[in-house]
């Protein structure tokens, strides 16, 4: 064949229609931590190196147990004792020579106390903060039953090492929370499994959500201009087919005007309209096709809601302020982007030079595409100028000794230039990309594990919500997080132990309680199945789950690193009994 | 590591009974792409031992951002016997068969799919889907299906007669256009990439048999006609152009041809341009590389002196991929045009040398031919005054590309496994309780992955809503009248009416129409092992329709003349005749096409285009000749 087989553009093709040039430079730039290398974990970096990060490591002390064997797709037989680290990372290297990959054979509780900074080398970590026990233990290898401090002399079961307490999980999300680097958190147990996202600040560009941005209400002068050119009366037959709807609307607009100078339309009586200025709605489709868009210039026009937040957010506010931190980018942008719409735009955003398809001679519509991409290219020029002017009054301020508030050390956020000890710069493709997206930007600032629900003053009734549901999948992240709880004081999970079911489905129980006491949530329980089952699954990592689960997680990886499409808010839990997956803000 | 080891944990989780019935169950796996590659290493690592796929699908670069048991070494080669070794290496114990073949073929036939415990679909498009379905309904075997497009996909099972079919709902069609808005009044830049693909391309390079486009639609009404003849016009003036194929001329006439004197042409018809604005002709003179010119002029090529054109990045992946997201100004299509076109003449020709009935035909990711059309298309655009598209994405378009990625296989996959647990639990899971998976692309709050319930079966699909019948018989010795006789004769199926009986929608038997038929051989009117027949049995006496699929097993020195089995006659489903008249029209889809899916995939499916991952299913076999 004609290709060489070298080419990157040809071997992610696919996924460049996704995330396009933008989001695949931001990959491959990217450096991705996973702790604990289990098949949870070896799933989700499989399938961020396929797309091609920039390099991985695996923080993992554990060796390969026979019970890696029957769920992790990366570790053979022969493999049995070997730095789990090092036989999951060299595996995946195989797999795209784009890739590098490390491992580090510590435990991730000691890197934690004795080298923290170890974490602030990445751009995204994923913790996966459990490991499937090995086979049921026999009578003679259990420890001290009911001991909650297991005596030095009994070992700590293989199985749990390398596992972060509840406490230690709190540090680590603190620590990477104060860089906004985000922090994935993920388990599969049993036929469930979770996936968690937590970040400080993150801003969402291009979230893929392009709504149609026509300007109906207050054509602008060219858009006018265009609109009286066109005289409907004038016109033979065969040119009225040939009427973009954007002009019939607005026509329609100004007969409605006219003849009720007081009273605006309803969606319904323009639509009725437009269908009685056709001649012939068999032939006319344009008209039909206009009908059908009335809604979109009734009402009056107002910035989406997402988009306002992030207008009105008190960021914006700080830019440019004398003593404040040096802004992100996105905040500088943001800030032109409020200014203009307030101070030119008449309440309008950048518009964003895109036109829908519609039903119209190809003159008309090239005529009408090119008008709205002027206005787009105005704007931009605009907000450029805008930009410029602000960066060029920060870097005259006095320099702050502190420095920015949010990401304020390296790494940089992925996709962005910026100089840290000097002056603040906006690329212009940034701003780009800003004027085409102006009303889908996002941002979402989650909470961290310790501050959510009733503790950080969520309504305390929120975990009973959830739990009123029947069978809903968030009975399943109380059980994850009661295992925890289980495990940092009895040193294993529950149910691993042959002849402790039993007693394990009290002290489960009793977890549960606590954890919902601790949530306000008195009152409600988890029903004794869901305990049951809990137990009986022995905390065993099945790969059907871990596929799954790793999948989604490795999904919103992506969207947090290319900085595209909106990542969870902030909880997915999977009933995998049920089939069914739910999404909770905690 | 013993068996029992590799195993503790799921008799722990899911149970000893499940577990035993995951080892000794036999799957089929149609399909061994992004999907496939996923599903073998889940089945694999969930206790299932026994495996067999089919895949006729060779492994390009393309694949290899999500297909992970591909790797560069393994480019070209079979992606059915890859995915078996690759996953042996992990796997050893496991009995794994690997097929490179059409699924379609004559030797997969009922007998073998009824050699499954389930069936599971990882492919890519609606025919090879749906003809998986009517094997499956045929065999009585559950079946599992599955697609990705993006960030979304599904997963859901199908079991006869309990669940809908995969063709219970009608499938959204692939977007066609009138000859007219391609040939002469394009408005848009698909409009361009049409006729660059589907009219330029195949005009100059297509085999010379090659039947029109399906995507331009022919049928002649509303003044179609005059245009199709046009068409045809302009074709043969293409054809005498085709003949200096070879010569330096060649890409300057083609050039002339098509951008100025055929532009010209139509200028000519000035009716045609009072309400719309006039195309403009491009001048050759005016828009060619100095180096272009000389090479037109001179014999052999001169290269790189003076003022040379820049050509495409060959190499460089940051440069290419830049020059491919970039469009291209009118002077670079030009040169691309030019270019193009005379490393595809070269290959035309020398594929005909072996084959004068060959020709080259349109691939996506065959750089010349992409190039050919998008710098074809830029430059019709131009002429129109349509904004003209990168490379990257006159691909998509031409190409009918659906995005893919490895996250979205992996997390069907894992549903598609969890489908098969509750199928072969021994406790026998409630239908209801297998849940139709959607996953979409989550946003913020939105759900991530949906259940739904499964549908009832449609009681007007043509498809299910039938009698599946399977008959061993020697098609040299057995007769159609044979068949008529299984079908009325109270020993076989029993069944009252007028019998007609039909071979992909062709009839070759009526009771009073094609009688002469009923003393041939299956053989004589191609009906051959593997083959099936759509019987329709309408009763008017009791108003009822029923139809029976009847699917045809070779057999040597069989002790009778044929032997039954599937349905009989009692189990068959009867429609109301009134009702089955309403619904004749929800005929299952021929082409091919994607499913339903929200906003974003709508525009791509407009073009048709596959699921991930490609199979490609060969066209419509023999169509039967009687004689
Ligand atoms: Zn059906």
């Amino acid at each position: 064949m004609s290709h060489p087989p070298d080419k990157k553009q040809q071997r992610y093709d696919r996924q460049l229609r996704l995330w396009g040039a933008h989001g695949q430079a931001a990959l491959e730039s990217s450096h991705v931590l996973l702790i604990n290398g289990n098949a949870t974990g070896a799933e989700i970096l499989k399938n961020l190196v396929l797309p091609g990060i920039a390099s991985f490591t695996i923080l993992d002390p554990s060796p390969v147990l026979p019970s890696d064997l029957g769920s992790n797709f990366f570790v053979d037989p022969e493999d049995i004792g070997k730095p789990r680290a090092k036989v999951v990372a060299e595996r995946l290297r195989e797999m795209n020579e784009d890739v590098a990959g490390e491992w580090v054979g510590e435990s991730p509780s000691t890197l934690l106390s004795t080298n923290p900074s170890f974490f602030l080398r990445f751009h995204l970590v994923v913790l996966c903060n459990h490991n499937s026990p090995g086979p049921s233990s026999s009578a003679s290898s259990t420890p001290p039953v009911g001991s909650s401090t297991p005596s030095p002399s009994t070992p700590t079961p293989q199985s749990t090492s390398g596992l972060l307490s509840e406490k230690e999980v709190a540090a680590l999300e603190d620590l990477l929370w104060e860089r906004n680097v985000p922090l994935v958190m993920v388990r599969s147990y049993g036929l469930a499994g979770m996936v968690r996202v937590g970040r400080k600040e993150h801003r969402v560009i291009d979230p893929h959500t392009p709504t149609p941005d026509l300007r109906l209400q207050t054509p602008f002068p060219a858009l006018q201009a265009l609109v009286d050119s066109v005289n409907l009366d004038a016109l033979d037959d065969h040119a009225r087919t040939g009427v973009p709807f954007v002009v019939i609307l607005c026509k329609a607009m100004e007969k409605w005007k006219k003849e009720n100078p007081t009273t605006p339309p309803t969606a319904s009586a323009l639509k009725k309209l437009v269908l009685a200025m056709s001649k012939d709605l068999n032939r006319e489709e344009n008209f039909v096709e206009a009908s059908g868009q009335a809604y979109r210039a009734c009402g009056k026009y107002e910035i989406p809601r997402t988009a306002r937040n992030v207008l009105e957010d008190p960021e914006c506010d700080k830019v440019g302020v004398v003593g404040a931190p040096p802004p992100h980018p996105f905040w500088i942008v943001a800030r032109a982007v409020r200014d203009f719409a307030r101070e030119e735009g008449a309440g309008y955003l950048p518009h964003p030079g895109s036109v829908p398809d519609m039903k119209a001679d190809t003159g008309k519509y090239v005529e009408l595409a090119t008008i709205y991409r002027q206005k787009h290219l105005s704007d931009l020029a605009s907000i450029r100028t805008r930009v410029a002017s602000v960066v060029s009054q920060i870097n005259s301020l006095p320099r702050s000794t502190s420095t920015s508030s949010i990401d304020s050390a390296p790494p940089p956020a992925v996709g962005e230039t910026r100089e840290w000890a000097g002056s603040v710069q906006v690329k212009d493709e940034e701003i780009e990309r800003w004027c085409k997206n102006a009303s889908q930007v996002v941002v979402k600032r989650y909470k961290r594990v310790k501050d959510e629900l009733g503790e950080a003053g969520v309504e305390a009734g929120e975990p009973a919500r959830h739990l009123s549901q029947p069978d809903s999948p968030f009975l399943h992240y109380v059980l994850l997080r009661a295992v925890d709880r289980f495990r940092d004081v009895h040193h294993r999970f529950p149910g691993v132990l042959a002849d402790e079911v039993e007693p394990d489905i009290r002290l489960l129980k009793k977890q549960v309680q606590e954890l919902l006491k601790g949530w306000g949530s008195q009152g409600v329980t988890v029903p004794d199945e869901y305990v049951h089952e809990t137990v009986r699954c022995g905390a065993a990592e099945l790969h059907a789950i871990a596929a799954l689960i790793g999948g989604i997680a490795s999904q919103e990886c992506i969207k947090l690193i290319t900085g595209q499409y909106v990542p969870v808010v902030d909880t997915f839990v999977f009933d995998g009994i049920k089939s069914v997956g739910g999404v909770y803000e905690l | 590591m013993t068996d029992s080891g590799r195993l503790a944990h799921l008799e722990c989780a899911l149970s000893a009974d499940l577990t035993k019935t995951l080892g000794d169950a036999s799957i089929l796996m149609v399909g061994a792409g992004g999907i496939g590659c996923e599903l073998l290493k889940t089945l694999l690592l969930s206790g299932v031992k026994n495996i067999t796929v089919v895949d006729l699908d060779t492994i390009d670069l393309s694949n290899l951002n999500r297909q992970f048991l591909f790797q560069k070494q393994h480019i070209s080669k079979a992606k059915a016997h890859v995915a078996r070794e690759s996953a042996l290496r992990f796997n050893p114990e496991a009995n794994i068969v690997s097929h490179h073949a059409n699924i379609k073929d004559p030797q997969f036939d009922v007998a073998f799919f009824r050699g499954f415990t389930v069936v599971m679909n990882a492919l890519d498009n609606l025919e090879a889907r749906s003809y998986v379905n009517l094997m499956c309904l045929a065999a009585d075997r559950p079946l599992v299906e599955a697609g990705t497009t993006g960030f979304q996909g599904q997963s859901y099972v199908i079991k006869r007669r309990k669940t809908a079919c995969y063709d219970c709902l009608p499938k959204v069609l692939p977007k066609t256009y009138a000859v007219c808005t391609i040939r002469s009044t394009p408005s848009l830049p698909i409009h361009c990439i049409v006729w660059a693909k589907s009219y330029l391309f195949s005009q100059l390079f297509g085999p010379p048999s090659e039947s029109e486009d399906p995507v331009l639609d022919t049928r002649e009404d509303e003044g179609n006609a005059e245009e199709i003849s046009k068409l045809k016009d302009e074709s043969e003036a293409l054809k005498a152009i085709k003949d200096a194929m070879g010569t330096d001329k060649f890409p300057r006439m083609v050039f002339e041809k098509v951008f100025n004197t055929d532009v010209n042409r139509l200028l000519s018809m000035h009716d045609m341009w009072k309400s719309r604005k006039p195309p403009t002709p491009l001048v050759y003179d005016e828009l060619a590389s100095e180096e272009e010119k000389e090479t037109q002029t001179r014999k052999g090529r001169s290269k790189g002196k003076g003022k040379a054109q820049k050509n495409a990045p060959e190499s460089g992946d940051r440069e290419r991929l830049e020059w491919e997201q970039k469009v291209w100004s009118v002077e670079e299509s030009v040169g691309v045009f030019l270019k193009s076109l005379r490393v595809l003449a070269t290959r035309y020709q020398e594929v005909r040398k072996s084959d004068p009935e060959s020709g080259l035909s349109f691939d996506k990711d065959d750089d010349p031919v992409m190039d050919f059309v998008a710098a074809t298309a830029n430059l019709r655009a131009h002429v129109y005054g349509i904004p003209q598209q990168c490379r990257f994405n006159t691909k998509q378009m031409a190409g009918s590309i659906i995005p893919a990625v490895a996250t979205s296989n992996a997390i069907i996959a894992g549903v598609m496994v969890l489908h098969l647990f509750k199928l072969l639990t021994p406790s026998e899971v409630p239908l209801s309780g297998i849940k139709r998976a959607t996953l979409g692309t989550s946003t913020g709050r939105g759900t991530i992955l949906g259940a739904g319930s499964n549908e009832a079966p449609n009681p007007v699909c043509a498809v299910c809503n039938a009698g599946f019948v399977v008959v061993e018989t020697d098609v040299e010795k057995a007769k159609l009248k044979d068949i008529v006789e299984i079908v009325k004769g109270s020993d076989h199926l029993g069944l009252k009416g007028e019998v007609s009986i039909n071979h992909k929608n062709l009839l070759i038997y009526e009771d009073d129409d094609l009688e002469d038929n009923v003393d041939k051989t299956l053989q004589e009117v191609h009906i051959t092992h593997g083959k099936n027949l759509q019987i329709l049995v309408d009763d008017d006496d009791a108003g009822v329709k029923r139809t029976v699929y009847l699917f045809v097993l070779h057999r040597d020195n069989l002790p009778t003349l044929f032997t039954l089995s599937g349905d009989k006659g009692v189990d068959i489903p009867t429609v109301a005749s009134r009702v089955a008249e309403e619904s004749n029209n929800a005929k299952r889809p021929r082409e091919e096409g994607l499913e339903e899916r929200d906003e974003g995939t709508k525009r791509l499916r407009t073009d048709g285009g596959s699921h991930d991952d490609p199979i490609v299913i060969d066209e419509v076999e023999d169509t039967i000749e009687l004689d």
